[in-house]
């Protein structure tokens, strides 16, 4: 049985490493955009997936994940080995801060502050101009290099197996996490806040630490992104690009880390057609969020749970309060 | 000086989509994510009736409106017959009126007329979002309905994009009566001569610019704006504290159970709501288009968020509270503006908002229940 498992794994770790020489740089290019996305969906839905809360601010940790990389590394020289820790750290310091004072609020605050602080580290993107490139954008972000070897652009390569490690890494310590104290004090929390207080968790406590976990994934897909982009730009983090995210969890299912992976496959696709279909139909790109609030309406209207909801999240959300 | 009135100017639109905010989470407890989208159709459809809208435009807002107008009519419709018949009848009734507004948005109507149906049509918007997303959800968690209303606020955002275009519009000046125009007429600044002349009402009325002191000048319309503001509001302090339907509403931000137990049908009590405070918004859009010149799909949004920020400000659920916020964040954002920071007038409004929700998160005349 065993021995019958790792075949498995090896069998997929041999696809993996042959993927990319197998498809032109496109479709690498939109896998890679699709890992990238798995890796910002399954840390966001830590948050609303596993403990309930509406977070409509992630994209802000993405921006600062992003940003740190891009001044740590064309500024002061920084390897980009050594950023990706930092880059992890900055994301849950940011969501201390941030969650600490929040989360002891309802659920309707929470999700308010996360906005406002996400519009605000736009709005320092943009207008602190010597620090972050202001409007211009962050042109030329140095590329990773492993001895003397520098990861190309063309074909990305180097920046798919990057990418599928830290994916590797994101999945692990979710399924980790899911089953871990921490995790089960989350279900907990999200099923029944005052059942699970007079039980003895800490709520404040467990909430800030899921809001900083959360928040260190994104960090972590910033600096991937500062890396892989090289230029970045102030208006791709707005405020849309959190409900993107978010809409990946609703249609995969909140709490689920293959319904999650799969709401990322999805709707990454959606935006690769519909940048063609849009397009041919001489419509303005942005009329693709259209499709996306109509994802997250039918889908909390008829199945709230999402297309691989768990049980769990099943029951809860077909409950009346 | 300027900066005041601008500021006051941009506070009564605020003020005005704050009430709508506090007015549904006072009695729903839900964050209406789509009220700004409301706002900023309110301004949309005084544009496209005012001007003469292509064939093409006009018959896709028909279709809009349609949808609206069904689901408006059913709702009213629901209680007094069986599903079908008033199913049947709401799709005439919306096709009827959704074809009469096709001429409407086709030719180009008097200012003020389209000032009115565009606060009845956005009122109808309001109410047929509650009953088609809200409604379904309203027993369910938290969550779900918080990710519905973001839903139906990116639809709507959308909507106007597919009909209207990306590009930022302006009501034409010419089609704007000269009483609530910006500019002096003709182009003509007025002497010291002239203006001893006139009346302060007679300067109001003709649309100048009124000079307060010294060089400073205020143009009417601004005056105007912040008047109506007021206005509306009293009349609105009237309708929750005088009449039937208010009290009944009272009621139902205090305990909904306790209401309909005493026989009031929340329900419709909640349609109404959803109408006043769309409204209430649409009546924000109109001016905001006025004053500035500036309607965009993004533009509800934006002051969505603000106007949030004001209800957050008075504490969510109190209605005068949102008034005042609104005026107060009307003139933190042009104070900022004032003393060189108009970059982040925006982060002005968020940083108080943050800093409200931190520290006082029932607002400055909160009720004493923390939320």
């Amino acid at each position: 049985m065993r021995n019958k498992r790792w075949l498995v794994y090896g069998g997929l770790g041999l696809l993996v490493i042959l993927f990319p020489f197998s498809v032109n740089s496109y479709i690498l290019d939109v896998t890679i955009k699709i890992c990238l996305y798995m890796v910002l969906a399954l840390g966001l839905n830590i948050v609303p997936g596993f403990c309930g809360l509406l977070d409509l601010g992630y994209v802000g940790f993405f921006a600062t994940g992003a940003y740190t990389t891009a001044i740590l590394v064309n500024r002061y020289g920084w390897s980009y080995w050594w950023v990706i820790p930092l880059a992890l750290l900055s994301g849950a310091i940011w969501g201390i801060l941030l969650g600490a004072p929040t989360l002891r609020l309802t659920g309707d605050y929470f999700a308010i502050v996360t906005f406002g602080f996400s519009e605000l580290v736009v709005l320092l993107t943009r207008n602190w101009g010597s620090l972050t490139g202001g409007a211009r954008g962050f042109p030329g972000i140095k590329p990773p290099s492993i001895g003397g070897y520098k990861f190309p652009l063309v074909p990305p390569i180097a920046y798919f197996y990057l990418i599928v490690l830290f994916l590797i890494l994101t999945i692990f310590v979710m399924i980790r996490l899911s089953d871990s104290r921490l995790g089960r004090a989350w279900f907990a929390i999200r099923e029944d806040e005052v059942a699970a207080e007079s039980l003895g968790i800490n709520i404040m406590w467990y909430k800030t630490i899921a809001f900083a976990i959360s928040a260190s994934f994104g960090g972590l897909a910033g600096s991937f992104y500062a890396t892989y982009a090289r230029n970045l730009h102030w208006t791709r983090f707005q405020f849309w690009e959190s409900i993107i995210i978010l809409c990946m969890i609703v249609l995969g299912g909140l709490g689920s880390i293959k319904g999650v992976m799969l709401g990322a496959t999805i709707l990454v696709s959606l935006a690769e057609f519909l940048r063609f279909a849009l397009d041919k139909l001489s419509l303005p790109p942005d009329t693709r969020y259209l499709f996306y609030g109509i994802i997250m309406i039918v889908m909390m209207r008829f199945r709230p749970e999402g297309l691989l909801g768990t049980t769990r999240v099943k029951r809860e959300m077909h409950k009346r309060e | 000086m300027d900066y005041i009135i601008s500021g006051l100017t941009m506070g009564g639109a605020y003020a005005l989509i704050a009430v709508g905010y506090t007015m549904v989470y006072g009695i729903i407890g839900l964050i209406n994510f789509a009220h700004g989208e409301i706002y900023m159709f309110g301004a949309y459809f005084v544009f496209a009736m005012i001007v003469e809208t292509s064939k093409n435009t006009s018959f896709l807002i028909s279709l809009f409106m349609l949808v609206i107008f069904g689901i408006t009519i059913y709702l009213f419709l629901r209680d007094k017959f069986s599903p079908l018949p008033s199913l049947a009848l709401s799709l005439v009734g919306g096709s009827f009126l959704s074809g009469f507004t096709f001429f409407l948005f086709l030719t180009s109507i008097p200012f003020y007329l389209a000032f009115l149906l565009s606060m009845i049509f956005t009122s109808c918007l309001g109410m047929a979002i509650e009953f088609i997303a809200y409604r379904p959800l309203r027993d369910a968690p938290r969550l779900a309905a918080l990710i519905t209303a973001i839903g139906m606020s990116l639809i709507l955002q959308n909507v106007a994009r597919l009909i209207w275009g990306a590009r930022t519009r302006a009501y034409p000046d010419q089609l704007i009566p000269s009483i609530i125009k910006t500019q002096t007429i003709n182009g003509e600044f007025l002497t010291d001569k002239l203006l001893s002349k006139m009346s302060f009402f007679e300067l109001l009325l003709k649309g100048h610019k009124i000079r307060i002191f010294g060089d400073t000048y205020i143009s009417s319309l601004k005056i105007l704006i912040i008047l109506l503001t007021i206005l509306i509001m009293i009349i609105l302090h009237l309708i929750i504290h005088k009449t039937k339907i208010g009290k009944a509403m009272r009621a139902c931000a205090q305990d909904k159970v306790t209401a309909s137990l005493m026989g009031i049908d929340t329900d419709r009590i909640i349609t109404y709501t959803f109408a006043i405070g769309s409204g209430m918004g649409a009546v924000a859009g109109i001016l905001n288009g006025l004053a500035y010149h500036n309607l965009s799909p993004t533009m509800g949004y934006k002051a969505g968020v603000v106007a949030f920020a004001a209800a957050v400000l008075g504490g969510i659920g109190n209605i005068p509270g949102a008034m005042v916020g609104g005026f107060i964040l009307g003139l933190a954002q042009s104070i900022a503006a004032w003393i060189g920071l108009s970059q982040w007038i925006y982060g002005v409004a968020y940083a108080v908002m943050i800093l409200f929700i931190v520290l006082r998160p029932t607002g400055i005349f909160g009720k004493a229940t923390a939320r």
